[in-house]
């Protein structure tokens, strides 16, 4: 066996941190051992480097030691495979993410880790077994989730390719928030003008299944096939005889639904560009007088007994288009948003200024339904900050408010309008010009001030806005008849929900996490479901269809491959070792595992490869290849042979989650201690208690179990059944008379970087209270 | 060439946010200016003090701040602090600062006679006629209440305490006792 | 199954003994009629006050406010508190000397001289919370059977009882909170909503001690957005704040007679005499009638209006 070990400098990244001479100059006393540096690994020459000592020594096995495998882990094992290496005999060492990036200032000790965390690499790689890929045939539809701008731009482009597009929206209508919209920025050109044809597109597409009204309910399967299960509310009409004449039924209807910016009859549709044109009858609302159903007459298409639908089909590949809300003001008190009516948001705004909205355009106060003298607005209201968690700038805010001033002064002569700002973010091409031309052409005023309150003046009706122009410091009350909160953007509502369902990351703020900042922008952290628009970040228009058509071109590229190549992790079954004891068979919720006529049958089709059962197997004749007890037992072994810290934790971190979590501690450069030595696992329940007490008896202060949140588990009930070993972990750890505090069982999503940085700081302070473990272990024999 | 010496120029220097990042405020750094804050103050609105400004000047480490009246004139209601956006502790750092002051002598005549009166009786506002004795009694309460006023004991107790801290020293308590004798022995 | 009856360790703080015994007095006479149980504080000392005494040293506040608590802790009860101030510094000291091992142990370093400890066993609660959250706002109202509906209270909240947010227990409510309303609202008495009705009266921070003028300017504001509502009474839940309201709205008729008009006029009454009348009980055992003779004595603005609209009901 010979290995070679590759290590890379990213730049300064990792050597501005480690001494990697150190590093080569220890290898190199190992036998069999062949050592490598270079530069860039994962750039050209990098990747020739490897290739050609690979040949040159006749080399086996490969260990990288760079940046997170997450990142460029598929790329060298392409790159050993080129050169005859099966790709499974690889293993890596996070030198970066999970070392230099989080330890920048103790180089000494992280030099001591990485050493480490290459010796277990080395001893890994060992053992590990050349494995044949699985290939699969790729269903070759898609479904678009979100028929707003994004989702619609997506779903034209891939029927385009010829391929079957499910376009599920949970409203009554396609369009989104764009068709709310009387004009956008900065080109000021009617919005439902753009939109409306695009939605007639959709409607009239051969391959577009459009399912209006509808749920995602539930999503399992792989990469190239998913299976989907939708559920269609009922509109109470029947679509294929409804022929969107709506005034007629809309007109007989007796109960209005009062709202001041949406309002509607019991039956109705959103709005006239409405697509499907079908409306919708309003449970709640309607008193069930049949004015409709007669209205309608011989077309027949109100049905009242309608119930809910499900729907289920396969899919390929899913894109989450499912866009945003706008952020809701009443948690801000100052701004009394509830409490006067002439207090409104900047979608409410929206509305006035709709043609189609409930003022047929013409701005009017809420409050007595009188043309405003003033209007003013406030910016960064719920955006920028930090004690709700939003600390983010929601990058439309600024231009939106341009525009509806803009639009206001058009509209009512001499309008005194002011905008309250703390700092103009006029992004985005032409945006600056349209600051500037709001300056200059309309002369709207911009003052720098953060407003603080609003109240209502004691001697007229007009609201007062208390604040400080920080330019001369000057405090003012400035009177003002109509307020417009330029209120922020938030993930669409049920978001958390729906990632539960894909099995798909959220970052703090609740948008969908993307898989890289950088170069994965618009992939989820599940292969196969790609993030469009604004549920992955705030976004204007141009940049939720430029998402869009890059998600929709990487679905079609995925497509067209007709099949795909998966990773075989799935268990591994050896009839010899099997006292058939059938614990396996009740801990797997899968159906892979099947005992008939004492027999025991791995079903392989059906295995996710979480090893939840290896984990039960005392006669270990159930493994997951790479994840065996043994490769997990020769880590652990590395790690505590040499002690280097004190206390010293082990961290076994869940393929999903927590890896995840870790390596974003990495790319935010948060810090934390040394004294962790990370082990990767597709799922905290493939964790053998034995294993933590193996780690603990040889030496280990501590042990750290991190895992998805239980409804995030990527495995369903992973996390759940590592928390049930857990609590036996903690009784025999009381009955070993060892503090129960040293194992410990955390849920860090991929988007905690900061929690997960914190658990170590605080788990270190734990341990390091209750001093070396030798101490707990005198009271064993 | 009056009017341009060097003095224009501000000097900025780091000792007062030093102590502040010392002391765990190190917050104050995300501040944008965005005038929250003053807009928020009540003392804003009828005085010159100007929250931003305390906080700007705190940051750039300018020494006025700890000299200046305004900073007295904050009556800490925690408006300013509530509506932060960037969550910066803005009231506890003005109390830190007034820390700061003291510490370089900036007290006031006001606030040092009470520091007597609470060194004196550990009471910030004592009985210190009988016309309340009088009062309480006539109430139907205890003519002395249960507090250190009917425990010689606990106030000796909180004046070790002062000490042990070291704000005797802090505030010149020895030299402005010493002139007290002083006068009364006059 | 009994319920287990309430107990505190009864903190006075400085303004109510030695300035407004009658607050001392409603709340003696009123928590007895409720049934809660009362241990004093002996020895117990200002608190320190968080304006002046936490401004000038904030070593100086955590010890001596650690103090107060390990009275209590030896009581084996957490503390009630009247006063906005004292639940401003004892509530915070004990949250971060809980929490704040460094703290802690500079503390109780100082602490072990005068053979005290800080050990972090009790909870600080204001009367308000007392009575709302532990006793309960809907017990309350059994007892409660006198109700006021032509008494117009305009309320005062004062600042620490909400502020900083972060500890308190209002859920984070600090713009437009309700709990000291429903409160007052469950005598029958309705509160009139005023302009800035949580502005700070102008007394905390160590201002009225370092610009009275700027402090009374507070309160003559605060006065006139009431007195442009129309009030009876203005109800508090602080002794500062009643001292300010009080005593200053005497100095306000004099510093600011120029602008004001008319003097105000406006009786300030702490929340426990209003709820003891609602009660059923005696003016007298509530500090709302003076038997003694004494000049230069609060309150200093009559509250004879105000009793005579309770009269007009009882």
């Amino acid at each position: 066996m010979k290995i070679g070990l590759f290590l890379c400098d990213c730049g300064t990244n990792i050597a501005g941190v480690l001494d990697i001479k150190a590093i080569m100059e220890h290898f190199k006393t190992y036998p069999e051992i062949y050592v490598f540096e270079d530069k860039y690994l994962c750039a050209e020459l990098g990747l020739n480097l490897i290739a050609d000592e690979i040949k040159e020594n006749k080399i086996d096995r490969v260990v990288i030691a760079a940046c997170s495998f997450k990142l460029h882990g598929e790329l060298f094992r392409n790159s050993i495979e080129k050169t005859g290496i099966n790709r499974y005999l690889i293993a890596f060492a996070n030198i970066r993410e999970q070392n230099s990036w989080v330890h920048a200032n103790e180089p000494m000790r992280a030099t001591e880790k990485a050493i480490d965390q290459i010796d277990m690499a080395i001893e890994r790689v060992k053992l590990l077994k050349p494995l044949k890929r699985r290939k699969a045939k790729i269903t070759p539809s898609v479904l678009i989730i979100g028929g707003g701008i994004a989702g619609i731009k997506a779903s034209l482009q891939i029927a385009d390719a010829g391929y079957k597009v499910y376009l599920v929206e949970r409203e009554p209508t396609i369009g989104g928030k764009m068709a709310l919209f009387d004009k956008t920025f900065p080109t000021l050109d009617c919005s439902i003008c753009i939109l409306g044809p695009i939605m007639v597109e959709v409607k009239d597409h051969p391959n577009i299944e459009l399912l209006t009204y509808s749920e995602v309910k539930e999503v399992s399967g792989y990469i190239g096939n998913f299976e989907i299960t939708i559920e269609k509310k009922p509109r109470f009409i029947f679509e294929d005889k409804c022929v969107g004449c709506f005034e007629i039924c809309r007109e007989v209807c007796p109960i209005d639904v009062e709202d001041t910016f949406f309002p509607r009859k019991a039956i109705d549709v959103s709005y006239p560009q409405a697509i499907p044109l079908i409306p919708n009858i309003l449970e709640e609302y309607c008193i069930g007088c049949k004015a409709c159903e007669i209205a309608c007459g011989e077309r027949e298409a109100i049905n009242f007994s309608q119930t809910k639908e499900i729907k289920r089909f396969k899919v390929g590949a899913i894109i989450v288009a499912t866009g945003y809300k706008t952020f809701d003001p009443t948690i801000l008190g100052e701004y009394n948003y509830t409490k006067y009516p002439n207090i409104i948001t900047g979608l409410e705004m929206e509305r006035l200024l709709n043609t189609d909205g409930p003022t047929k355009g013409v701005i009017l106060k809420p409050s007595d339904g009188s043309i405003p003298k003033s209007i003013s607005f406030i910016l960064c209201v719920g955006s920028r900050n930090k004690k709700i968690n939003h600390e983010y700038c929601s990058q439309v805010c600024c231009n939106y408010s341009v525009k509806q001033a803009i639009l206001a002064k058009k509209q009512i002569k001499n309008l005194d309008i002011m905008i309250y700002y703390t700092d103009i973010r006029a992004i985005g091409k032409f945006c600056e010009e349209f600051y500037n031309r709001a300056r200059e052409e309309f002369q709207i005023r911009f003052i720098k001030s953060n407003i603080s309150t609003i109240i209502k003046s004691d001697t007229s009706n007009e609201l007062l806005l208390r604040g400080e122009n920080i330019l001369d410091d000057h405090l003012f009350e400035n009177p003002t008849e109509l307020v417009v909160l330029a209120v922020g953007i938030e993930p669409a509502e049920g978001t958390e929900e729906l990632a539960q369902i894909l099995n798909i990351s959220t970052d703090t703020y609740g948008f969908l996490l993307e898989s890289h900042l950088k170069v994965r922008p618009s992939d989820s952290s599940v292969k196969g479901i790609y993030i469009a628009g604004a549920i992955q970040f705030p976004k204007d228009i141009p940049n939720s269809i430029s998402q869009a058509e890059s998600t929709a071109s990487k679905t079609i590229a995925l497509l067209t491959k007709g099949e795909i190549e998966l990773d075989p992790l799935v268990v591994q079954y050896n009839r010899d070792l099997c006292d058939l004891c059938r614990l396996c068979e009740n801990v797997c919720v899968f159906n892979a595992i099947e005992i008939e006529n004492e027999q025991l049958h791995i079903i392989e089709a059906n295995c996710v490869g979480c090893g939840a059962c290896a984990a039960m197997c005392h006669k270990n004749a159930l493994t997951v290849p790479g994840f065996t007890k043994e490769e997990i037992i020769t880590q652990l072994k590395v790690i505590t042979d040499k002690k280097k810290e004190s206390p010293l934790i082990v961290t076994f971190l869940c393929n999903w989650c927590s890896y995840i979590g870790a390596d974003l501690a990495g790319t935010s450069k948060i810090q934390y201690p040394t004294n962790t030595r990370p082990i990767h696992v597709m799922c905290t329940a493939m964790i053998d208690p034995a294993l933590v007490f193996e780690a603990l008896f040889n030496g280990a202060d501590g042990v750290l179990i991190a895992g998805c949140h239980p409804q995030d588990c990527h495995y369903t009930t992973g996390f759940i059944k590592a928390e049930n070993r857990y609590e036996s972990i903690i009784s025999m750890l009381e009955e070993l008379k060892i503090n129960n505090n040293r194992v410990k069982i955390i849920s860090i999503s991929a988007g905690e970087g900061q929690k997960f940085a914190d658990t170590i700081k605080e788990f270190s302070e734990t341990l390091k209270n209750l001093g070396p473990i030798s101490k707990d272990l005198k009271n064993i024999k | 060439m009056e009017d341009l010496k060097s003095d224009r120029i501000l000097e900025i220097k780091d000792d007062i946010s030093d102590e502040l990042r010392k002391a765990g405020y190190a917050e104050i750094g995300a501040c944008i200016q965005c005038g929250n804050c003053t807009a928020s103050c009540p003392s804003g609105r009828r005085t010159a003090m100007r929250t931003r400004s305390i906080v700007r000047e705190a940051l750039l480490g300018l020494d006025e701040v700890l000299s200046d009246k305004e900073l007295w004139l904050c009556t800490t209601c925690y408006t300013c602090f509530e509506r932060c956006p960037r969550n910066i502790p803005i009231t506890d750092i003005i109390i830190f600062l007034r820390n700061l002051a003291v510490q370089r002598g900036h007290i006031l005549p006001n606030h040092l006679n009470l520091c007597r009166m609470f060194y004196d009786t550990g009471h910030g506002v004592p009985i210190n006629d009988e016309k309340w004795n009088i009062m309480r009694e006539s109430y139907g309460v205890s003519r002395v209440p249960p507090t250190v006023h009917a425990h010689p004991k606990a106030v000796k107790e909180v004046q070790e305490l002062i000490s042990c801290v070291g704000f005797d020293k802090t505030i010149a308590w020895g030299k402005y006792a010493k002139k007290e004798e002083k006068a009364e022995k006059k | 199954m009994p319920e287990k009856k309430l107990k505190y360790s009864f903190y006075l703080g400085c303004v109510i003994p030695n300035r407004y015994p009658f607050i001392e007095q409603s709340v003696r006479n009123v928590f007895k009629e409720l049934g809660i149980g009362l241990i004093d504080m002996q020895g117990a000392s200002c608190c320190p006050a968080p304006g002046v005494f936490r401004g000038f040293s904030i070593p100086l506040w955590l010890v001596v406010g650690a103090r107060n608590i390990s009275i209590a802790e030896e009581n084996g009860a957490d503390i009630v508190l009247m006063c906005n101030g004292c639940y401003a510094t004892l509530l915070e000291v004990n949250v971060m000397l809980k929490h704040d091992k460094k703290k802690r142990d500079m503390v109780n370093e100082h602490l072990a001289k005068i053979g005290r400890e800080f050990k972090g066993t009790i909870e600080v609660k204001h009367i308000i919370d007392v009575l709302y959250y532990d006793f309960g706002l809907d017990k309350l109202k059994d007892y409660t059977n006198i109700k006021f509906p032509n008494l117009r209270v305009g309320v005062h909240y004062g600042c620490h009882i909400l502020k900083d947010s972060t500890h308190r227990p209002w859920h984070g409510e600090s713009e437009d909170p309700r709990f000291f309303e429903e409160l007052i609202e469950i005598t029958g008495a309705k509160c009139i909503d005023y302009k800035d009705r949580l502005m700070c009266c102008g007394a905390g921070g160590a201002v009225r001690t370092a610009s009275l003028e700027v402090s009374l300017d507070y309160t003559r504001e605060k006065l006139e957005n009431m007195r442009n509502v129309g009030v009876d009474c203005c109800m508090v839940c602080c002794p500062f704040c009643h001292l300010q309201l009080d005593l200053g709205q005497v100095q306000v008729n004099e510093t600011f007679k120029d602008i004001i008009g008319e003097p105000y006029k406006i009786p300030i009454i702490y929340y426990t005499q209003l709820l003891g009348l609602s009660m059923g009980m005696n003016p007298r055992e509530l500090g709302l009638v003076a038997t003694h003779k004494l000049a230069g004595v609060p309150p200093f603005i009559p509250i004879k209006s105000f009793m005579d609209k309770i009269k007009e009901h009882i």
